[in-house]
């Protein structure tokens, strides 16, 4: 057996993310060294920076690198199975079903006196769209169907989300709504990591193993057939996979978009086309870039209110554009 | 017999798309599925491999095909569509490893590694190898994607007007690589327009019209004047050459 020729790039990538989690780990509204966490890591009793330091810095930082890793895999898993190097989380209305869900705990009031009735109700929103999806695009489900049937469930969602806020009892509810759907880590418990713990470990066993199927899907969805792709099969883990996976971190975070989208994009050119290799590179770099924006969010401090969402949006869309610049470029 | 079909129909709606058609197809056979556009030709060849619900039985080796699942039926069948578009950019070599992979195997084992070279060499793909399907011309795709068909190392190849958009040479190049395959064992159906091409190179044809099989015998009992006038609507002169025959459509009736 040789090596596996991505093995260089996936090393280099988890080395990358270890550095941006323990970079993440030593930048807060705290000003702590490093000597002071590695004590406070390994503290026997509770002190104020162990409890920063177990409390905020690293379930904000791990669930940096679980949302970016959901984001980075799910957006490789959906291009290779819509055969569409545009195609993103959010294009099969997984994430504003769960942002509505969300939106819903927040403008009944519910999340006053039951804290994880929104990441439940998120969860439940994703799930929604995830059964009505298949329903919507037909027995056969293909591509195009597909495709249109998420456009569908996204704009209701993303309807059913304006009403709630037009009709919103308060401006703070409001302003909740519209806080909570910029996307953000902060101020998530470990709690939030154990509710999304197995959705996510379901998300990504489901999404993990589409990577042969995706292969044969290259070459059209009759080749795949015949070269003993189930397509039924292979469309269930790719799409209950991502409603599992990033209803979860939507869940959790809030509407965190272009990580899916931009990184399988930028690991095409280095892995090639092939949609398995490009699986597993593409949850670590989408870890890392996720903690990065978040790294970047923690440094323009508390005062700024910068959300993580905002960022990647503002950052992601002029890249996107570049890339698609490029790309034509390579094509005259 | 590696494929057959009994009273194979199938209906889109109230449609119907195809009527009883039996046909069996053995070892080391090239048989051309011809017909005029329309005639239900496409349609035969994805309801043998299940891409369409149809009723009627089609069995592949005495296994009847709704108890063959998809991974058994790729390892009876490799199938070329019609559609030769590639959705990202891999290289020949990697397209060819597909098929390997789709049956279980892997060209980073020797034996593997030994049929791809095989493969690549009996193709003539060895200069562009490593170029991307994206950038290589219509003869060299088609040949990488039944390069593919051919590494599932399959008894038969299903595939849908292979020759389309070929020029001459590319044609006769690829009607070379067939006779190669058959003389291996390798049987194939194959669909086609050009009736000299066909007389050419198919052991047996079977004509559509309308959904219904109408003949299905050797090139010379099937590919008579009277039955392309009654089949196509169009008259043809018939010539007899060294080569084989050579059949020219004259006048639209």
């Amino acid at each position: 057996m040789t090596k596996h020729p991505d093995a260089p790039l996936i090393m280099a990538l988890c080395l990358i993310a270890a550095v941006l989690f323990v970079t993440s780990l030593m930048i807060g509204a705290a000003d702590l060294t490093f000597m002071q966490l590695i004590k406070a890591a390994f503290a026997a009793e509770k002190t104020p920076v162990s409890i920063v330091f177990w409390e905020i810095r690293v379930p904000r930082a791990l669930l940096g690198l679980i949302t970016g890793a959901t984001l980075g895999l799910s957006g490789a898993v959906l291009q290779g199975l819509l055969r569409n190097p545009l195609a993103e989380p959010g294009l099969i209305g997984v994430s504003s079903s769960a942002s509505l869900g969300a939106v819903i705990a927040i403008y009944t009031g519910l999340t006053i006196t039951m804290p994880f009735a929104l990441p439940a109700f998120a969860l439940l929103g994703a799930a929604i769209a995830a059964v009505l999806l298949p329903m919507l695009a037909g027995g056969r489900g293909q591509t195009l169907t597909l495709i249109l049937a998420g456009v569908a469930i996204s704009s209701i969602a993303t309807a059913l989300t304006s009403l709630a806020l037009n009709l919103s009892p308060n401006p703070f509810a409001a302003m909740e709504i519209v806080f909570w759907m910029l996307g953000s880590l902060n101020d998530r418990s470990m709690q939030h990591l154990y509710i999304i713990a197995p959705f996510i470990l379901i998300g990504w066993s489901l999404l993990l193993i589409t990577g042969k199927g995706l292969n044969a899907l290259s070459l059209g969805e009759e080749t795949a057939h015949t070269m003993g792709v189930s397509l039924p099969r292979l469309r269930f883990c790719a799409i209950a996979g991502t409603a599992a996976s990033v209803g979860a971190v939507t869940a959790v975070t809030g509407t965190i978009g272009f990580i899916g989208l931009i990184v399988p994009h930028l690991l095409r050119k280095m892995v090639g086309g092939e949609p398995q290799r490009l699986l597993l590179p593409s949850a670590i770099a989408g870890a890392c870039l996720l903690t990065l924006a978040d790294i970047t969010v923690k440094l323009f401090g508390p005062q700024s209110n910068l959300k993580l969402g905002v960022l990647t949006a503002i950052v992601g869309a002029p890249f996107f554009l570049w890339l698609i610049i490029k790309q034509r470029r390579a094509l005259i | 017999m590696l494929l057959q079909l009994k009273d194979l129909s199938v209906n889109y709606g109230p449609k119907n798309i195809l009527s009883s058609i039996n046909l069996e197809i053995g070892k080391g056979e090239i048989v051309g599925l011809i017909g005029p556009n329309g005639s239900g030709k496409s349609t035969l060849m994805k309801a043998m491999v299940g891409l369409i619900p149809s009723h009627g039985n089609i069995s592949y080796d005495n296994q009847p095909l709704k108890s063959i699942s998809a991974k058994q039926l790729s390892k009876y069948v490799a199938y070329m569509a019609q559609e030769r578009d590639v959705a990202w950019d891999l290289s020949v070599e990697r397209i060819l490893a597909l098929g390997c992979e789709a049956i279980g195997g892997s060209v980073r084992m020797p034996k593997h590694k030994a049929e791809l070279e095989d493969t690549i060499a009996s193709l003539g793909l060895e200069a562009i190898r490593k170029a991307s399907i994206l950038q290589v011309s219509g003869g060299e795709k088609a040949r990488a994607l039944l390069g593919r068909a051919l590494m599932q190392k399959t008894p038969l190849i299903i595939a849908d007007e292979p020759t389309a958009g070929l020029d001459p040479e590319h044609q006769l190049e690829l009607q070379e690589i067939f006779q190669k395959l058959q003389q291996q064992g390798t049987s194939m159906l194959v669909s086609l327009h050009d009736w000299t091409y066909a007389a050419r190179l198919c052991t047996r044809i079977a004509m559509l019209k309308e959904g219904k099989l109408v003949a299905y015998g050797t090139p010379k009992e099937v590919l008579t004047e009277e039955r392309v006038q009654d089949v196509y609507r169009v008259k043809a002169h018939i010539l007899q050459t060294e080569q084989g025959p050579v059949i020219t459509p004259t006048t639209r009736l």
